[in-house]
């Protein structure tokens, strides 16, 4: 099951929203906030379902960036 | 394998950790004592962004951007995210591991490596013998590492001896490379990709960053969005892609008519008194491109121009006259930065030089350039083809060190250096890439090796070529089966990317190394093995030895001793042979010596430099001070940059670039500008050039019986002919097949919807296509991508050398076509 890491930034002001957003969404995980963003990982089935999601991060409301950072796909390379 | 928790909860720690690095976060790493990370330059487009790769049990299995990168500061984009399936297509099933020998019935039958190389060698030998060397040929890539492509181009132009050496960044940047030397008289740019971050003003023309370069982009939008008031964004492009989308002005030019957009837009800066006076010192006016044409003055070039006001522009263009006076107001105004980049929009175009010459010719007149956030920055479309090709020489007329072919002292200082006679290499230039195909049609070149490209499905008019690949004695090198192995007489399985090392360079005069970091599959091997193992039998069957030098590993132009050897010598070398250095490091550092002294100087890139600092070394480099990172700005003098930047270098995590150019101040240019380049008119010395240049249209504009234009190009889930990223099940899924861009008033008159299909015809093929309505395409225009190998649009594309840009790059973006519903 592959394991990606992302930052997700939003609208100034709107970081609790996005937020509460993030954390209602299956797979992914808030990790902290920070300067320059929300730290967070995503996990799934396969890519395509971790994309999926990525895809639903990405089009939160206020959510002005989505940044990925790491992928982890060692069960998935190694099929 | 399923992971097991423990192991599972250590990656999202890892991940999580990444996330929090990037996010400015306090977090410690943590470190995986299984996985192995190596650094390497992205495999995919230009940008070169910089990645650091998870290796466990002898694979791939993780990538993160890295954060220290100058590039893409630890960021990924979609394609970057695919880096660890692109090497295991199919499970792995899909990599070449043996070299294929076609049979007479056109079946293939698996060879040994060295029956495979002893064919090669022996037929080439045979046809060099029988027809002279211009009866062999090759063409690599942009994304040969320089390593590869300097070995190739020191084995055909050195001991064979034909000038029959292009590759693929003829067909994707040649344009550029022609804007350039006709405006500085030198290749490459000014600036770098810093310049983003300064950028007041950013003119996008003929490039929809958003998907072919999306970290650069980030940089784009991180500007605007810290700047909203002061940054504007033009995009000039036919298409309203996501680029376009974005921008806070969008000229949507009709296909072919942006000559007239340009003009108009130096019009305006005239007209309105944005030119900087001061700037113009450091310039030069003329009629025409190359050394021809009249010498002119501000007077001349603004009666030039009356023709091309926004008001007489606006009807051919179909631009509104406001826009283009407020894109060139925004481009003009004093004391605002601004940076133009573009691509394949301009380059593969009948005008794509002087299109290049007309963005020159906007920040020649307003002095943007040499300034914070100011340069005329071409975008790079392959991870190699600025270093491999406009650098190392890999076209037909050049050679290393930006060295011209026709040069008798330029081949001399290189024939010294390949330690072969001068007499053996040739002195003029055959042809550029389609004209050799066409040769190879005709059997003037009777035997080809394509390397790390796949001209079956990318060239014009690509089944006409694919045939006469198919007649001819044909070598492949690749990593997986496609459109140019099945038609090769010999078909090489190669290693990539992180299974090889090797030297790439991008855009921004930007070099950096790839670790070898895993094995390739069993059976594959290096490309760059590949060609000194077929120098050396070559070399042997013609009686040819080099004399090769010994060199000093930091300071290579001292000889250690020399010996005599058949082959390129880099396998030869005594620390090779003994395990202290590989030979694509002693590839490197005689390359190294053939760049001292130039304008694309990378002595100081030494293999201690570019293994230790992220995002790597700009040229100019000469000094090889471990700390000297090269050069960010050109032409510029150490006392200029003080005075505009407030600063002399710019400091990274790890050692430093200069904000001036280092060759200038090596050599004692005088400045504080200077524009040193090659030109080939003494009036011209030390001047850049504004050339006034009428505009014209595409050589196949829309007719009766033609009345639609057909523009072709990537999509952001493909690369290229997809050989790549169409083994990745991701990528595949969100884009399985090529389709048809049609604006829903063509739709309308056509009558289709989304799914029916069209089809396409030019004069040169027809194809059927599933239709996709958007506004993206425009009235006239239909845009379809090539990846794909199953529906190749390729066929429809012009060839016809009255089509070429003036650097012999085919027009890809503008050919006439008719449609009908299917």
């Amino acid at each position: 099951m592959p394991v990606s890491g992302a930052v997700v930034v939003p609208v100034p002001g709107r970081e609790d929203e996005v937020e509460r957003l993030l954390r209602s969404i299956n797979g992914v995980e808030v990790m902290g906030r920070g300067s320059r963003g929300i730290a967070i990982t995503l996990e799934g089935r396969t890519t395509r379902e971790l994309y999926t999601i990525s895809e639903r991060v990405e089009r939160l409301e206020d959510v002005v960036d989505f940044q990925l950072v790491y992928l982890n796909v060692e069960d998935e390379v190694e099929e | 394998m399923v992971l097991d928790m423990s192991r599972r909860e250590f990656i999202k720690t890892l991940a999580a950790t990444a996330a929090m690095l990037a996010a400015g976060m306090p977090a410690v790493s943590a470190r995986d004592e299984s996985t192995n990370f190596g650094r390497a330059q992205c495999r995919f487009c230009g940008t070169g962004c910089t990645v650091l790769v998870g290796v466990r049990g002898g694979r791939v299995v993780s990538v993160k951007g890295d954060a220290d990168s100058p590039i893409n500061f630890g960021r990924l984009c979609l394609k970057g995210y695919s880096l660890p399936h692109i090497m295991y297509g199919g499970g792995g099933r899909e990599r070449l591991t043996k070299p294929l020998v076609r049979e007479s019935d056109g079946s293939y039958r698996e060879a040994s490596w060295d029956e495979a190389l002893e064919l090669i060698a022996d037929t080439f030998a045979r046809y060099i013998k029988e027809y002279g060397p211009d009866s062999v040929a090759w063409y690599g890539s942009g994304q040969n590492t320089t390593q590869e492509a300097y070995a190739a181009n020191k084995l055909f132009k050195g001991i064979i001896g034909t000038a029959n050496v292009e590759g693929n960044p003829r067909l994707c940047m040649a344009s550029a490379v022609g804007g350039y030397l006709n405006t500085f008289g030198a290749d490459e740019p000014a600036g770098s990709y810093d310049d983003i971050d300064l950028a007041d003003t950013i003119f996008i023309v003929g490039s929809n960053m958003a998907e072919q370069h999306p970290m650069l982009f980030r940089r784009v939008i991180d500007r605007k969005s810290a700047y909203p008031g002061r940054v504007r964004v033009i995009v000039a492009d036919p298409r309203t892609t996501p680029t376009a989308r974005y921008a806070d002005l969008h000229l949507k030019f009709r296909p072919g008519t942006d000559m007239y957009l340009l003009n108009a837009m130096a019009y305006v800066i005239i007209d309105e008194g944005m030119v900087d006076e001061e700037h113009l010192k450091y310039c030069t006016f003329r009629t025409g491109l190359g050394a021809g044409g009249d010498e002119l003055d501000l007077d001349d070039f603004t009666e030039f121009l009356k023709e091309y006001s926004p008001e007489k522009v606006s009807e051919i263009t179909g631009v509104a006259a406001g826009d283009i006076r407020l894109a060139a107001r925004w481009f003009g105004r004093r004391g605002y930065s601004a940076l133009s980049m573009w691509t394949m929009g301009l380059n593969q175009r009948t005008q794509g030089v002087e299109l290049n010459c007309q963005i020159h010719n906007l920040h020649l007149l307003t002095g943007k350039i040499g300034k914070p956030g100011c340069d005329s920055l071409s975008l790079t479309g392959q991870p190699n083809a600025c270093g491999g090709t406009r650098e190392q020489g890999g076209l037909t007329h050049i050679l290393p060190g930006h060295r011209a072919l026709v040069n008798e002292k330029h081949r001399r200082e290189v024939a010294e250096v390949w330690g072969i006679p001068v007499e053996q290499m040739p002195s003029k230039p055959t042809g550029p890439a389609v004209d050799m195909f066409m040769r190879l049609e005709r059997g003037e070149i009777k035997a080809i090796w394509i390397n790390t490209t796949n001209p079956a499905q990318s060239l014009p008019n690509c089944d006409r070529y694919a045939e006469a690949m198919r007649r001819a004695f044909t070598v492949v090198s690749d990593v997986y089966w496609n459109r140019s192995t099945e038609v090769a007489t010999v078909v090489l399985p190669s290693a990539m990317w992180v299974e090889k090392e090797g030297v790439m360079g991008q855009t921004d005069r930007r070099s950096q190394f790839t670790e070898k970091l895993v094995e390739p599959p069993p059976g594959a091997m290096p490309d760059f093995w590949q060609i000194c193992e077929v120098a050396r039998r070559i070399a042997e069957k013609l009686g040819r030895k080099v004399r090769y030098a010994v060199r000093d590993r930091k300071d290579p132009v001292k000889v250690l001793e020399t010996i005599e050897v058949y082959g390129l010598g880099f396998y030869d070398d005594p620390r090779v042979k003994s395990g202290e250095m590989t030979p694509e490091e002693a590839a490197w550092n005689e390359y190294r010596v053939l760049t001292r002294g130039r304008d694309v100087d990378l002595y100081g890139a030494t293999y201690e430099k570019l293994r230790a600092h992220s995002g790597g070394v700009q040229w100019p480099c000469p000094s090889t001070e471990f700390e000297n990172r090269g050069s960010s700005k050109r032409y510029i003098s150490r006392d200029y940059a003080l005075r505009v930047f407030g600063r002399d270098r710019k400091r990274y995590a790890t050692g430093f670039v200069t904000l001036y150019d280092q060759h200038m101040e090596e050599m004692g240019y005088p400045g504080p500008i200077n524009y040193y380049g090659e030109h080939k008119l003494k009036s011209t010395k030390d001047k850049a050039v504004i050339r006034a240049l009428p505009a014209k249209l595409d050589y196949e504009m829309p007719d009766e019986t033609y009345p639609y234009v057909l523009n072709t190009g990537r999509v952001i889930e493909h690369w290229h002919t997809g050989t790549m990223t169409m083994r990745v099940r991701l990528l595949r899924e969100l884009n399985p097949a090529a389709y048809v861009e049609v604006h829903p008033q063509d739709a309308y008159r056509l009558g289709v919807s989304n799914g029916d299909r069209l089809r396409i015809e030019s004069p040169r093929g027809s194809i059927v296509l599933p239709v996709w309505v958007t506004e993206r395409a425009q009235p006239g225009m239909v845009f379809v991508p090539w990846f794909d190998e199953n529906r190749l649009i390729n066929d429809l594309t012009i060839d016809v050398p009255e089509s070429w840009s003036k650097a012999a790059e085919p027009d890809y973006k503008v050919c006439k076509i008719k449609v009908s519903k299917a």
